[in-house]
């Protein structure tokens, strides 16, 4: 196979969602069908993804056509495979939420699509403006799968402010490329890095302020501290599905090419960023710790404590200079832990309360265990891994992070990180609290454990074990020590020629 | 920093600062509204008893004819780079061209068939 194998992921999902726009108008293909389709372009993109997978490579395909700006290696496959996961899961999730009373049409799945196909674009661009093209790809289809329903008021306050800030953070993007260019002459990732070196005598000032400006957009998008304020309304503003989108897959991606940007091109610029990115940190932790305490609906409770995970996550991002291949294997492992706790989490949320039109907060859970033994169970497996107890995947991953952290000398970001999470086990145990010791119900009116969503939130509840003891128990089954593996393999084919 | 950069950059700072303090100045330092009644008819534009003020509400359906024709009408910058070096970029060329106006295409035909452009 040639240089289209290499392509396949994304081509099937661009094809894919030009094909459900264009069936979408007819009106005569139930909604149904319509996630069906999506389903299937998804799983075939998949299946051609994880092919390459685990495979130490780097092509750029048809060099002819794309002049470098479009890469793939082991790095883009891993990524890729979390992105598609993600939205597959999306479409499971909301199996029985995306109905047409609700004001999903299919246009939903198509904008859905290309939403995925920006987030692949991101990951595998090799270039700082196909990255922002991108970048506005997956967030303007995002600014309008957050609005669909327009009746609803929420939806549409949350769409609009996502919209305008996003716009904001989307011109620093460019204005950063901008400076880096003039500084640099070049916008491919890797001649950047080269002409940045010390050795070659130039003045990189302007090149330092366009990087700046790049990495506040960023921690925009990741939603770290100062740059943190959309977060909660927009994620309780949104849909549950398109909330549990946002926050799993759109980090990840996000997250995928500013670590590619970083350890490409950046490692000497990185030093003039230590101070600001602990102080970043320590106060992402900080004012993220507090929101969660503060908040009563569980879906805010959720988008807030997304933001300390933010902070966890940074602190592998400081230390990437100093132990490059641990550091981003340790983030690209936490970003799988963060992904399936939170789809999980997210996911069986958005099917308790799919049924009526429910806020669902702490109150609503009480003596929940009585009505609903495995969801409760369930629930408390994502809980118990977000707040990071041993034989979870979310311990492995805090664990690398934070050992990683201590390895490079942050010993100040290491015990703010746990201090944090001893907090955290107080908002997320609460919820564990709550359901199993108190005798009568509140919560009437529960969906049963009946159809597609519930077997697939089951899966990832399994996985999210599987990541915290699989090894301990079978040695030669894929797990941990795989995906570690291929994370330190995905780092290395980086720096491939 | 070289003595370039700071110029350059303080270009960009004047810029930014300038335009949006002129456009909030516009109106102390333009032309002042008059009080002559003959002054103020929008004239040569045949329209010479405007009806209602200036916050009426019109139909949904112009803002939608209007976005849709932006949407299109802005594609027409990336052609025009393209047809002054047609030659030199060839076959090359012609068939991204052709290509991102196929993606137009499809993009107008659901517009189409959706019925956006109906005017019922």
């Amino acid at each position: 196979m040639g240089d289209i194998s290499y392509l396949l992921p994304l081509l099937f999902v661009g094809v894919g969602a030009v094909v459900l726009m264009l069936l979408s108008y007819t009106k005569s293909l139930s909604i149904s069908s319509i996630a069906k389709i999506a389903l299937g372009f998804l799983v075939l993109a998949f299946i051609s993804n994880v092919y390459y997978f685990g495979e130490l490579h780097k092509v750029y395909p048809y060099e002819n056509v794309f002049f470098g700006m479009i890469v793939s290696d082991t790095y883009s496959v891993y990524f890729n495979s979390i992105l598609l996961v993600g939205a597959i899961a999306t479409i499971l999730i909301g199996w029985d939420y995306f109905r047409p009373d609700r004001r999903f049409t299919g246009e939903f799945f198509s904008l859905l699509l290309f939403s995925t196909f920006g987030m692949m674009l991101l990951v595998q661009s090799a270039e700082l403006l196909s990255a922002f093209i991108a970048l506005e790809i997956a967030s303007l289809s995002l600014y309008v799968m957050i609005g669909f329903q327009t009746d609803n008021i929420r939806r549409v306050e949350a769409s609009y402010r996502y919209l305008v800030l996003g716009s904001l953070s989307g011109v620093l993007f460019l204005f950063g490329t901008a400076l880096i260019y003039a500084s640099t002459k070049t916008t491919f990732l890797g001649n950047i890095g080269v002409e940045l070196l010390p050795q070659t005598g130039k003045d990189i000032s302007l090149a330092i302020g366009g990087a700046t400006l790049i990495l506040i957009t960023f921690l925009f998008k990741i939603s770290a501290f100062p740059f943190q304020n959309w977060t909660i309304d927009v994620y309780d503003g949104s849909p549950l599905p398109v909330s549990a989108y946002m926050a799993s897959t759109f980090k990840v991606a996000v997250f995928a090419f500013m670590l590619r940007f970083v350890a490409m091109d950046l490692g000497y610029i990185k030093d003039y960023w230590d101070g600001l990115l602990m102080g970043v940190i320590i106060l992402t932790l900080a004012y993220g710790t507090f929101l969660a305490l503060a908040q009563n609906n569980l879906k805010r409770m959720l988008a807030s404590s997304s933001i300390v995970h933010t902070g966890y996550l940074l602190i592998a991002f400081v230390s990437i200079d100093i132990i490059g291949e641990s550091a981003s294997s340790s983030i690209i492992y936490y970003l799988i832990a963060y992904f399936l706790s939170a789809m999980g989490a997210f996911g069986l949320i958005s099917y308790i309360s799919s049924s009526d039109k429910l806020r669902l907060t702490y109150e609503d859970f009480k003596g929940f265990s009585h009505v609903r033994p495995y969801m409760s169970a369930m629930l408390s497996i994502f809980m118990l891994s977000l707040a990071g107890l041993p034989g979870t995947i979310g311990f492995i991953g805090k664990f690398y992070i934070f050992s990683g952290a201590i390895e490079a000398g942050y010993t100040v970001l290491a015990t703010s990180a746990i201090l944090a999470t001893f907090i955290s086990i107080y908002y997320y145990f609460k919820l564990i609290a709550l359901m199993y010791f108190y005798p009568s119900p509140i919560l009437s009116n529960v969906p049963p454990l009946k159809g597609l969503p519930p077997i697939f939130i089951g899966f990832i509840a399994i996985a999210v074990l599987w990541g915290g003891i699989g090894n301990t128990f079978i040695a030669f089954f894929p797990s941990i020590d795989f995906l570690i593996d291929v994370a330190k393999l995905s780092h290395r084919s980086l720096f491939l020629q | 920093m070289s003595a370039q950069l700071v110029l350059s950059l303080s270009v960009v700072l004047i810029l930014a600062l300038g335009v949006p303090v002129l456009f909030l100045l516009s109106s102390k330092l333009g032309p002042q509204e008059s009080t002559k009644n003959s002054k103020n008819i929008p004239y040569e534009s045949g329209i010479t008893h405007c009806v209602g003020g200036c916050d009426n509400r019109f139909s949904v359906k112009f803002y939608l004819v209007a976005i849709l024709f932006v949407l299109f009408d802005v594609e027409i910058v990336f052609m025009f780079p393209w047809a002054v070096r047609v030659r030199e970029l060839g076959y090359f060329g012609l068939f991204e061209m052709f290509a991102f106006i196929a993606l137009l295409v499809l993009g107008l035909i659901y517009i189409y068939r959706s019925g956006a452009l109906k005017w019922q």
